[in-house]
């Protein structure tokens, strides 16, 4: 091996450590970011599904209320969508695209119920995953 | 996240629709004596409803917590105590004892609010009131 292949190989060996670095920078930012922003969005999160549990109680009466809620919620989860881990970003993009399916109407009680118990499924899953960066998993 | 919790999650919004139906009805009660023995918690009222051959008792408990907070003027941490709110589902058996409660999710706090809600009759007040 001349000294030419070992400079090759060392080359390599650090774009390769590089690359790692700045994965591991990037998700140590997306923690960082969810570790300060996330508690909050957690709370306006709830606020909304809490406001949609009311408003399902006179379901015919609410349904613009509803759709707005569920808008609400959609642009928070893009936001927090960025910062999560792939497993959690999977439910929360499978939830957005739910939400932009879903048609609130009269007939479409079941459908929005469903919805509702899918968006409390993932913030759960969400506020796990905050408590395991407080402790530092 | 476990497949249990999912299927509680699922359980609480079903309650939340059967009550929201009137399919479940929940009666408002005076808490137990065994609750007012404790001073760091206070429970004001409980519900409780028969479903499925099973008693399920839900009610606010207020509990003191001891909150670590950072003093910026004495640079040094601070204990404050604080009241928090908790949620508690249980089921009970015919006597009222507690035998077994729901682990705690954010959607029985949804449910909370909608027993409330029907318990204290809000929604026949609105309709008698816009009405006359």
């Amino acid at each position: 091996m001349t000294f030419s292949d070992i400079g090759t190989l060392a080359s390599l060996l650090s774009l390769a450590v590089s690359l790692w670095v700045l994965y591991d920078v990037r998700k140590i930012k997306a923690g960082f970011k969810l570790r300060v922003r996330g508690p909050v969005v957690i709370k306006e999160l709830r606020k909304y599904s809490s406001t949609i549990a009311g408003y399902l109680d006179r379901f015919e009466d609410f349904l613009p209320q509803i759709s707005e809620e569920f808008g609400k919620a959609q642009a928070k989860l893009k936001y927090l969508e960025k910062n999560l881990p792939s497993e959690t970003r999977r439910s929360v993009r499978n939830l957005q695209k739910s939400i932009e399916k879903c048609e609130v109407m009269t007939e479409n009680k079941e459908v929005v119920l469903r919805l509702y118990f899918e968006m409390n499924r993932v913030l759960e899953e969400i506020t796990d995953h905050q408590k395991d960066l407080q402790i530092g998993v | 996240m476990s497949f249990d919790r999912n299927r509680w999650i699922e359980a609480v919004v079903k309650l939340i629709e059967l009550t929201q139906d009137g399919k479940l009805v929940w009666q408002a009660q005076e808490p137990p004596f065994s609750f007012s023995k404790r001073p760091d918690s206070r429970v004001e009222v409980v519900f409780v409803c028969k479903h499925a051959d099973r008693n399920l008792r839900l009610y606010e408990k207020l509990v003191q917590e001891e909150v670590e907070d950072f003093d910026e003027n004495e640079m040094r941490p601070v204990t404050r105590i604080e009241w928090q709110k908790r949620v508690v589902l249980e089921f009970i058996d015919d006597n009222g004892n507690a035998l077994w409660a729901f682990p705690s999710l954010n959607v029985i706090n949804d449910l909370a609010a909608t027993v409330q809600y029907h318990a204290a009759g809000v929604r026949d007040f609105l309709a008698e009131l816009l009405a006359s």
